[in-house]
């Protein structure tokens, strides 16, 4: 009866202890959030394994959990019974007299901030949570987006091999490399992979028939270096998916229309992007709807393909194609997490990112501010290729509802519906997404 | 009262209405007679670094009647000696009128471009603007080199169209 009692009184001790909100041990302060505990640091207790140091009279105990590893120094890795309360066992362990030490351990941060020169000009970055995001993945080479635009400066130091030894540019490894890289002419005149374009080793100009994708203007330019531009390389400044000071994502250089684009070659375009394996398709365009592009756009979602277009900068509805279904229409923010006033919205908007003076690459080496849904919509191109860089299994349905699911519904717009018409789903967070 | 002046009385409201309208026709029919001139169209391909007044991504028309006017307002840098020089304008006998308006996507394209001088006096600088397909907002800058006039005389009709 004795005996009884004193369990029913520590099991009323030890509740009423450990249901509280902070707990100290061995001089360190832990709080509760949202049933997560926090040292001091603002660090996070992983409450599912514990470090201990055995002495000598060690035994391992049944309620001592299951050892996961020892090292050669003693200290070994004791995962926490399943339901156990976490400080109890904590305490119960530091009342076995054989146990040296005891450490609780928790979740750090890597703190990656790129070395990137122009870092400071790229305001999008923070409010989309991007660091903490590039924490889990930077993009990874696997991942292959393409870009429908007025054509990649694939000299820029930022995006293509520059100063680096590398470039986030995709090449066609089944065509023969130019004699001489740089220039377009020196391919060997052959079809090589016998895909019905000449020499098509960094991309192709759909209008003029020709391997060479080199722009005219800089929008092209700009899309891609938000999206991928070379990350922690010391030049310029941070794609989404630009890598970590080696290759990140690779990108596909398909000009549809130097000045302008062109309703006659984009969908062929975007069958040359799913046949070149391309798993997500980036456009930053307005034009009049076909049905050979939305055939096309159809088959490029049946072939497992994200679609990302910009929704336009009418101040109006969203324009095609990314009032096409299979699309994620993109909107544009400003710094204050609003709608910016010429960004298109609507019933059919997706989602938002930020598109107002967006720090990007131009023609030439050069950088510049520039505005517009076409530098929302890389952003969202570029968090799809990091969900994918960590899981390539995930379907275009998957990217797209974890990105509308996980999206900040900032603004103050009405999302009673779990959506606004102005911002969509929201404003995209990558940290979030990923 | 004999019968032509009953008829003179009955029908003076309709003279005195005639009366007071001729004037206007008159003034609405001698506006209206406007004839195209032909002016030296500024072919901005061969210009760089365009800034008229600030670098803002908004509208603005201008009316320049002399040198110092344009080195105030107009900052331009040239990429061909070959092509038309603006900094060549005689002011003494032209006018330089020149502006850029905001576009929702890039690159715009001229669909109209035309000057009309009125017998008024008035110059009318009529230009159809299609916005382009990549969805940036761009500015569109355009320039006319028309026969001297003052800035009082001229009307700017710019007009930009959706791009599909």
């Amino acid at each position: 009866m004795k005996k009884i009692f004193t369990i029913l009184l520590l099991v009323f001790l030890m509740s009423k202890s450990f249901g509280q909100n902070n707990f100290t041990f061995k001089g360190e302060n832990y709080n509760k959030s949202e049933n997560r505990w926090f040292d001091s640091n603002g660090m996070e207790v992983d409450t599912s394994v514990v470090t201990i140091k055995a002495g000598p009279n060690f035994h391992m105990k049944n309620t001592f959990g299951k050892m996961i590893r020892q090292n050669k120094l003693g200290y070994a890795d004791i995962q926490v019974p399943a339901n156990a309360n976490f400080f109890a066992f904590i305490k119960s362990l530091n009342d076995e007299l054989s146990i040296l030490s005891i450490d609780i351990n928790t979740f750090g941060e890597y703190n990656l901030t790129p070395n990137d020169m122009d870092l400071a000009d790229q305001w999008y970055l923070n409010t989309i949570e991007i660091f903490d995001a590039w924490d889990f993945t930077m993009g990874e080479n696997s991942v292959l987006v393409a870009v429908l635009d007025s054509g990649i400066d694939w000299t820029h130091e930022d995006i293509g091999v520059g100063n680096d030894s590398y470039q986030n540019i995709w090449l066609n490894n089944n065509e023969d490399p130019w004699a001489d890289p740089l220039d377009p002419t020196t391919g060997d005149g052959i079809d090589n992979d016998g895909n019905g374009f000449v020499d098509d080793w960094k991309g192709w100009d759909f209008p003029a028939n020709s391997n060479n994708s080199l722009p005219t203007i800089d929008h092209g330019t700009h899309v891609a270096g938000v999206l991928g531009a070379k990350t922690n390389n010391t030049e310029g400044i941070a794609g989404i998916a630009g890598g970590n000071g080696n290759q990140g994502i690779q990108i596909m250089n398909l000009l549809i229309g130097r000045t302008g684009p062109s309703t006659a070659v984009i969908d062929d375009a975007i069958l040359y992007a799913i046949e070149h394996g391309a798993n997500i398709i980036q456009m930053s365009l307005t034009v009049g709807q076909t049905s050979a592009i939305d055939a096309a756009l159809q088959n490029a979602s049946n072939s497992n393909v994200t679609l990302v277009c910009a929704s336009g900068n009418n101040n109006g509805n969203v324009s095609y194609p990314a009032s096409n279904s299979e699309v994620i229409s993109v909107g544009a923010t400003n710094a204050m997490d609003q709608r910016a006033p010429f960004s298109n919205f609507g019933s059919n908007l997706t989602i938002s990112a930020p598109g107002v003076d967006i720090h990007s690459t131009r023609i030439g080496d050069a950088y510049n501010d520039d505005s517009g849904t076409s530098f929302a919509a890389p952003i969202v191109s570029g968090i799809a290729a990091l969900m994918l860089s960590l899981d390539p299994t995930l379907t275009p349905t998957d990217i797209r509802t974890i990105l509308i699911n996980e999206a900040d519904q900032v603004g103050g717009y009405d999302y009673t519906t779990g959506r606004s018409d102005e911002l969509g789903f929201g404003r995209v967070n990558a940290f979030a997404a990923v | 009262m004999n019968m032509f002046n009953k008829i003179f009385i009955m029908k003076l409201p309709l003279i005195l209405l005639a009366f007071i309208f001729i004037p206007f026709l008159g003034c609405e029919s001698s506006e209206n007679v406007c004839e195209e001139i032909q002016p030296i169209v500024l072919d901005f391909s061969n210009l760089e670094d365009v800034v008229i007044e600030s670098e803002e991504k908004e509208d603005n028309f201008l009316v320049i009647n002399s040198e110092d006017e344009f080195l105030n307002k107009v900052s331009i840098s040239i990429n061909n000696q070959n092509n038309f020089n603006p900094f060549d304008i005689n002011f003494s006998e032209s006018t330089l009128l020149i502006g850029k308006v905001r576009l929702a996507g890039i690159e715009g394209q001229k669909l109209e471009e035309r000057v009309e001088l009125c017998e008024s006096g008035r110059t009318e600088y009529i230009l159809k603007i299609k916005n382009g397909g990549y969805a940036a907002i761009g500015l569109f800058y355009f320039g006319v080199i028309i026969p001297k006039t003052m800035e009082e005389n001229v009307v700017f009709n710019i007009s930009v169209s959706s791009n599909n």
